[in-house]
């Protein structure tokens, strides 16, 4: 019954404006709404986190430390062992979360998709050489590697991102060449080598609008991994130094205070709360643009 | 007959495998006129669509090369021109149906969008014109409501519709010549009749020339002018169609007929040619057929046949003929 009311069809003979509204809203029916909200809320955050905080995220009040959450008005999530409102501490974190996962997933993407149709599409020597590069870069574990080089290289958030990009690159890369070799042999590609089409224009017109859709399941799943990873290399203290704010360098900061949960739960609730709404978001994103999908 | 629009000359291509070289086109000679269907038939892997591909220049890189041999269309040596010049006369000269419409037209794309790419790349049109001219290009493959189809996508399609779309791709800049690559095979057989017979009036319209892959002699009969068959990358046989039909010389034309099941008969089982075609990589000596050839003689086990005109525009290669 639910379904019949939702495939109810417009009048054909309806202004085009209603056609367009009702096109859009029927698009956007099964969109993840709650994933949607959080993430809108995480960049709201990102963007304006400081004037947003309630409180100052780095002045602490010893006094007031390790206040428990929803007891005292001013602290709606408590304070931390310095006396700072945890509350305040995760908005103003958000930005860092979000920066990191931008950029990474920008320059990672980038490289990634670049080098991945470079080598898928011209073969021979180029892909030899570009996926060893890779074996080799995936042989070696990530998180060994991004603390020899956060160490090295004194932590920041630029150097962060930095590293992200340089490691988070090869998981694009493997991936998308092999979906690259399955569509340069596809008969489509051959009818347009034989209407004339140039290399370039195959590359460009036909083998990346087929391969976005993968691109978007990566970049998505990424999010979660780049969060993660910001988050333990502050954990281990690796990361952005304190005392800015950064969800990972929260969770850190509560581990000799175990006994009091609310130090780890809320700043690891956000962690999970934006990985997931990413995750789902990304689902959805990947079947609205598979037009087999789109129009059922 | 009419001028020559297409003749290749004894072309030879090879595939360059780690297993060895793979003789798969060896000395292959036709001609195609204008406004003229040839039929290429042969079984499986005997070198019809490397034939194909060794024409337009496309084969797969860098194991397919041709090594031997002249192409020359409308009086040009095709091997002497360059990619740049080969990318202007594929689709707009030289253009081919491939073999499965499921899989020949991009899954992301409106057929709109894939019938206006050919055009894109040889002729400037503004949109609409653009427009106009898809839609006369489905209304030519009898797509009906074109409008309303131009906006859908390949998935919405059935099999016969996609390859008519397909058709619709390569005729669209009006080419010379037009190879159909076993364009029927993945189609049913009320569906193939209705392909062929737009394909066959289609040609008349724009006095076009075909070249039709097929091992369906059926097809051959309706719509070919000549034929050629082949057989383990070599012409074994070539002939105008009533011609061939009527009295076929070479062994395994005969043996082909043969195998075609017959209404007025009743036959327990049908008729098959014994054994494998030779592996192309070690071929033996002497004709290629005889391992299976039923009226083999001792000659043919040592000396290679050539193609000889037994009489008008009817050649064979055959030593028991000859």
């Amino acid at each position: 019954m639910i379904a019949k009311t939702f495939h109810k069809n417009i009048d054909p003979s309806s202004p085009l404006w209603r056609k367009m509204v009702f096109n859009s809203i029927t698009q956007m029916r099964r969109m993840p709404i709650f994933s949607v909200l959080f993430l809108v809320i995480f960049l709201i955050c990102g963007i304006f986190g400081s004037s947003l905080a309630p409180l100052d995220p780095t002045d602490g009040d010893l006094s007031r430390s390790l206040i428990p959450p929803f007891q005292d008005r001013n602290y709606p999530l408590g304070t931390d062992h310095l006396g700072r409102d945890i509350l305040s501490r995760i908005i103003c974190g958000a930005r860092i979360s979000m920066i990191v996962c931008i950029m990474v997933i920008f320059f990672a993407g980038s490289i990634g998709t670049v080098l991945a149709l470079l080598s898928g599409y011209i073969g021979g020597k180029v892909d030899i050489i570009i996926m060893r590069i890779v074996d080799t870069m995936l042989s070696i574990p990530y998180m060994m590697i991004a603390i020899a080089l956060a160490a090295i290289l004194r932590p920041s958030l630029f150097n962060i991102i930095i590293l992200l990009s340089i490691l988070g690159w090869t998981g694009y890369a493997r991936v998308i060449r092999g979906e690259v070799l399955r569509i340069k042999d596809s008969d489509f590609v051959k009818l347009a080598k034989i209407d004339g089409c140039s290399k370039t224009r195959i590359l460009i017109h036909h083998i990346f609008p087929n391969i976005v859709n993968t691109l978007v399941i990566l970049a998505t799943l990424q999010v979660g991994a780049v969060i993660i990873i910001e988050s333990s290399l502050s954990f281990l203290g690796l990361g952005v130094p304190p005392p800015a704010p950064s969800w990972g360098g929260m969770l850190a900061d509560s581990r000799s205070y175990i006994s009091n949960w609310w130090l780890s739960t809320f700043p690891g609730l956000t962690i999970m709360a934006t990985v997931l709404s990413c995750n789902l978001l990304g689902e959805w994103l990947r079947l609205q643009m598979d037009p087999q999908f789109r129009q059922k | 007959m009419g001028k020559k629009l297409l003749e290749v000359r004894d072309l030879k291509t090879h595939l360059f495998t780690r297993r060895g070289v793979i003789k798969a086109v060896d000395g292959v000679s036709f001609s195609v006129d204008k406004n003229e269907t040839l039929g290429l038939v042969g079984e499986s892997g005997c070198g019809k669509t490397i034939t194909c591909l060794s024409i337009l220049k496309l084969l797969p890189n860098p194991v397919g090369q041709i090594v031997g041999g002249k192409i020359i269309f409308d009086n040009v040596d095709l091997l002497s021109k360059s990619e740049k010049e080969m990318r202007k006369i594929r689709g707009r000269r030289i253009s081919m149906i491939l073999q499965d419409p499921m899989t020949s037209l991009d899954p992301l794309f409106t057929i709109g969008e894939q019938i206006a790419e050919p055009i894109r790349s040889h002729q400037n049109l503004e949109r609409t014109n653009l427009r106009k001219k898809i839609i006369e290009m489905l209304k030519l493959v009898k797509i009906s409501a074109p409008e309303a189809r131009i906006k859908e996508y390949p998935f919405q399609m059935s099999g016969g519709m996609r390859q008519r779309i397909v058709g619709a791709i390569a005729l669209s800049c009006q080419p010379d010549l037009l190879i159909a690559d076993e364009p029927t095979t993945a189609l049913d057989v009320t569906i193939q009749a209705q392909f062929m017979r737009l394909l066959k009036e289609i040609q008349q319209e724009f006095n076009m020339a075909m070249i039709m892959i097929t091992h369906d002699f059926g097809i051959v009969a309706k719509v070919c002018d000549r034929v050629a068959v082949m057989y383990s990358g070599k012409i074994v046989e070539s002939a105008g169609v009533r011609d061939l039909f009527n009295h076929p010389l070479h062994p395994y034309t005969k043996a082909l007929m043969g195998a075609l099941p017959k209404m007025e008969e009743d036959m327990e089982k049908l008729t098959t040619i014994d054994g494998q075609p030779p592996d192309l990589g070690h071929l033996p000596p002497g004709c290629n057929f005889a391992a299976r050839c039923p009226e083999v003689k001792e000659i043919c086990r040592c000396d290679s046949p050539i193609l000889s005109e037994i009489n008008d525009g009817h050649v064979v290669s055959c030593l028991r003929v000859q």
